[in-house]
């Protein structure tokens, strides 16, 4: 029988099911990592979904990787699921700011997951779909000019991402 | 009628990767609505209630305007035959319509309300399954439009991939 960390169950259970949350955490895989280590670098391919389980990342954009910190990635909060649907790689770079554990489940395994066990992958499909529709929601409001872009320096910039990533930046 | 409809969902580019099997049932909880050049089909802020749901586009082009800062709206972008529009409205069931969405052309939706599709999905996790994926690829795809947008402003530069 599995071994799973309570802690993780726990992190799921916030999100989905009890029985979904035991059977998520056991097809996932715990990585720890180091303040500063990279757990997302910009332009790599999106293999899987994240979920903070402990400490906190901050998101990094711009050239080379990205310098500019623009948000900050909270426990407890999936990332990486625009990229589970559409495999499109990262824009930003995402990197521990403490010491963190990171559970990923991959594209692959949820692949598999599609076939034998529909039930809970369809659960885990609603979660993501609506944190995906919040993060929409949030940023589609008042975020346009008239050129279409978010105007530098209105002081929304920080807001939004921090909404888009659960967090402050 | 129903067999017609299904017939046209399956066209779609939403609905393409279902089933077969699945289209008449899909199309018997959506209800047809035409719109003519410049209608309305819903507006920002309009709060949620029992009719709250999703449209497939299946003849024409709406466009969807949100709110600019300063007041007024922008077109944020142009959905055409065969795309969804209002995707907030089905998975979320206190979202408000976040823009107001118009009828570029004379225009066939139809409508799925989020009562129908929890009935139609309940207890089918397959058919559940690709139609979610359906809905957070489009999410997906809205999302890194407005990332683009961020990234503009954060960096000075346009970039070439989108969101995490």
């Amino acid at each position: 029988m599995d071994t799973v960390d309570p802690a993780v169950v726990a992190a799921l259970a916030r999100h989905v099911n009890p029985a979904s949350a035991a059977f998520l955490a056991a097809r996932m895989l715990s990585r720890r990592q180091a303040a500063g280590e990279v757990v997302i670098a910009a332009g790599g391919p999106a293999h899987g979904l994240f979920l903070l389980v402990e400490g906190e990342l901050d998101v990094f954009v711009g050239p080379d990787g990205g310098q500019i910190r623009v948000g900050t990635i909270h426990r407890g909060t999936f990332f990486g699921e625009a990229g589970f649907f559409d495999r499109r790689a990262s824009s930003a770079t995402i990197r521990a700011a403490s010491n963190v554990q990171v559970m990923e489940l991959d594209i692959l395994d949820f692949e598999d997951m599609l076939e034998r066990e529909p039930r809970h992958a369809a659960v885990l499909l609603r979660v993501l779909t609506q944190v995906l529709g919040q993060r929409v929601s949030d940023t589609n409001h008042h975020i346009l000019d008239e050129s279409g872009a978010v105007p530098a320096g209105s002081g929304v910039l920080g807001r939004l991402w921090g909404r888009l990533f659960g967090g402050q930046a | 009628m129903t067999d017609s409809l299904a017939r046209r969902l399956g066209r779609t580019e939403a609905f393409e990767v279902l089933p077969e099997a699945v289209l008449p049932a899909l199309a018997a909880a959506l209800v047809e609505q035409r719109l003519p050049k410049g209608g309305l089909l819903f507006k920002d802020g309009a709060p949620a209630n029992h009719d709250i749901g999703l449209y497939v586009v299946l003849e024409g082009t709406v466009a969807v305007r949100v709110p600019r800062l300063g007041g007024g709206y922008i077109e944020a972008r142009q959905v055409d035959a065969g795309e969804l529009v209002g995707l907030l409205g089905l998975i979320s069931p206190s979202a408000r319509r976040h823009a107001n969405v118009i009828a570029l052309t004379d225009t066939v939706v139809a409508h799925m309300p989020r009562g129908a599709f929890l009935a139609l999905y309940e207890g089918h996790d397959r058919l559940s399954v690709a139609f979610l994926r359906v809905v957070g690829n489009q999410l997906a795809r809205d999302l890194r439009r407005v990332d683009a947008a961020l990234q503009t402003a954060a960096t000075g530069k346009r970039p070439d991939t989108g969101l995490v």
